[in-house]
């Protein structure tokens, strides 16, 4: 997995790519609280992600939780389709914010 | 039916490998595209639970997985050699799914038409067997 992050005007941007597995989900995980944090409204774009496991998906669901709790905006964008399989396996398509 | 047997090392680094192999075998095997992402979701999942438990330092031994195809079926059965796990905890219900952990059992769940843990033979050992029916009859 490789990540990029942007800070926009009114929104950080963290753009994915590649496998997102244990091997790589704790950097992950690392990387959106750290900006989670910061309580910056979060995008993440999912274009280049190639595959999604149940860690990947474990950190987007803590990262929406802090954010709700922080009542700042989260979102997933640009989702690809292996990983919106996945979003639709664990029946999460309809609780995240997805652009 | 043919049968391919393949050996990993228990660790995360591994689980991308365990991903291509698999992806190249089923190809070759003429599975559609979508049954062959989700049956390697399943896969990397029972994996992953290994390894996982690798990692809390239960076990740094190997993963072993047999893969059994004929035209109807395929069958996964993935074994360590780690201190045995409580078969209990492994049995799926609707509440585990928000859990770290119960998320990857879902799938398996979802996924697979027949899924059962065992513990092998020795005094250590754990085995998984799953099964998916196929949609349509692949070419080996």
């Amino acid at each position: 997995m490789k990540y990029e992050i942007a800070k926009k005007n009114s929104f950080t941007l963290l753009s994915l790519s590649g496998d997102i597995d244990l091997h790589s989900s704790s950097e992950l995980r690392k990387q959106i609280l750290d900006i989670c944090k910061t309580k910056a409204p979060l995008h993440i774009d999912l274009q280049q992600v190639s595959y999604l496991d149940s860690s990947g998906v474990a950190c987007f669901v803590e990262a929406y939780q802090l954010s709700k709790k922080n009542n700042s905006e989260f979102c997933l964008i640009n989702i690809s389709k292996p990983v919106m399989q996945v979003i639709k396996l664990a029946r999460l398509d309809s609780v995240f914010p997805i652009k | 039916m043919q049968s391919f047997e393949y050996q990993y090392n228990s660790d995360s680094a591994a689980l991308r490998i365990i991903r291509q192999d698999l992806k190249a075998l089923l190809q070759q095997a003429g599975f559609e595209k979508d049954e062959l992402d989700s049956v390697i979701v399943a896969v990397n999942e029972a994996c992953m639970n290994i390894v996982q438990h690798a990692d809390n330092g239960h076990y740094d031994g190997c993963i072993d997985m047999r893969i059994m195809i004929d035209a109807a079926r395929v069958s996964f059965e993935i074994e360590d050699n780690a201190e045995y796990v409580n078969l209990d905890s492994l049995t799926f219900t609707k509440k585990d799914k928000l859990s770290p952990g119960g998320l990857g059992l879902f799938f398996i769940n979802e996924i697979m038409d027949d899924v059962v843990y065992s513990h092998k033979q020795a005094s250590q050992g754990n085995r998984l067997l799953m099964t998916k029916v196929l949609n349509k009859h692949n070419e080996i």
